[in-house]
């Protein structure tokens, strides 16, 4: 680990995008996110904007913690089944971690819904959703993740489409919330 | 919760579709809408390279009809059918002089919704899962639909309007490889 490091120093005084790219290898991205949720209404449909602050709040006030120091994250392979949306502590994720959605892209008998190009620098990915509340999916999202070509971080923007409310086999919920959104990461989480 | 789960649950909820849709519903009363298609298609070819490529109104009804073993595309057109079952809507592929139906493209299935409605109109934001017939074991990708009908005096439909934008993948098939895609789709008139 000392060597790594080390050498990172000592390279990156000649070639700084390798140093870079050490950085991009984190699992954990801080997001930014723009949605909207639409749920019924009278006359007209009643519909909200969704930041990760909507999250971040959610997390926090279902805790009763609060949203200091924590973030709307992108967890890369955080299970067996993929990756995570989750809300942490950005100083340390073990101080608060609470889990948005799985994003599940990998599972038994089914390949993983992703590709990679040669160079490893383009990574797409089609996960579903799932909540808290069950096995049964709740939408679907497509990640895009492009390394920079400069050594900085990589570009990682995704698209969600998903719903809340009852799950029953049968019958659609009345009150479903109807929510699509888009984030983009804009840093990563540098952890000790 | 485990992969297995997540398997199960989810090839439940699609129980019958491949014979509900393949043996032929052209015969049911029909409330169709001709389509327009645009989106996305993005995978890596042999040489590793990440590739991009457009999929419109004619790629899905060539592509289709193809895979239906139909290879004059004359008159040729793709379809919204409207509650095409209990289940909820599906995109086909119909002959717009016959009005017989070529092939289902995508099923979007199981619906929730959110929705407002007056005296002369109902709105509704609709979430659906989409479904790949050859691959029917479970959800390929998910939909959001924003529809519009409005209601004239005599209470009768005067016009139905749907817009729509879905994500989806699709599954290695011989020399294809993964196809992760993203499309947004309209309906113009009614078709006879």
């Amino acid at each position: 680990m000392k060597l790594k490091s080390i050498g990172c120093v000592v390279i990156g005084l000649l070639l700084l995008p390798l140093c870079g790219s050490a950085q991009s290898d984190s699992q954990y991205w801080v997001l930014s996110y723009r949605g909207t949720a639409t749920s019924s209404g009278d006359k007209k449909l009643a519909t909200r904007k969704i930041t990760e602050n909507d999250f971040i709040r959610d997390c926090a006030t279902n805790s009763g913690a609060s949203t200091d120091n924590l973030a709307l994250v992108l967890h890369f392979n955080a299970n067996e089944l993929g990756d995570t949306l989750e809300v942490v502590n950005v100083n340390d994720p073990n101080l608060f971690r609470c889990e948005v959605f799985k994003l599940a892209y990998t599972f038994e008998g089914s390949a993983p819904q992703t590709y990679t190009n040669s160079a490893g620098t383009v990574m797409k990915r089609f996960a579903y959703i799932y909540s808290s509340d069950g096995g049964h999916s709740r939408g679907s999202i497509i990640i895009d993740r492009r390394e920079s070509k400069r050594g900085r971080n990589p570009k990682i923007t995704g698209k969600l489409q998903y719903w809340l409310g009852t799950w029953d086999e049968n019958v659609s919920d009345p009150n479903a919330i109807v929510c699509a959104g888009t984030f983009k990461a804009v840093r990563a989480l540098d952890l000790p | 919760m485990s992969a297995v789960q997540i398997q199960n649950l989810s090839t439940r909820r699609l129980a019958g579709l491949c014979l509900a849709l393949s043996l032929g519903f052209s015969a049911a009363a029909q409330e169709r809408y001709q389509l327009s298609f645009h989106g996305i298609e993005r995978s890596v070819n042999a040489n590793g390279n990440e590739t991009r490529r457009a999929i419109t109104t004619r790629t899905l009804i060539r592509d289709w009809s193809n895979r239906a073993g139909v290879s004059n595309y004359h008159n040729l057109v793709l379809a919204f059918h409207r509650n095409v079952d209990s289940r909820g809507d599906a995109i086909e592929v119909v002959n717009r002089k016959t009005g017989e139906m070529v092939t289902t493209v995508f099923p979007l299935f199981f619906p929730e919704s959110a929705t407002s409605s007056t005296a002369r109109t109902v709105k509704q934001k609709r979430f659906a899962y989409v479904y790949n017939l050859y691959h029917s074991e479970f959800s390929r990708g998910t939909a959001i639909l924003n529809e519009r009908l409005s209601i004239n005096r005599q209470g009768v439909t005067n016009r139905f309007i749907v817009s729509g934008e879905m994500l989806w993948y699709e599954i290695p098939e011989g020399a294809k490889p993964l196809r992760i895609d993203t499309g947004t789709f309209k309906i113009g008139r009614k078709l006879k």
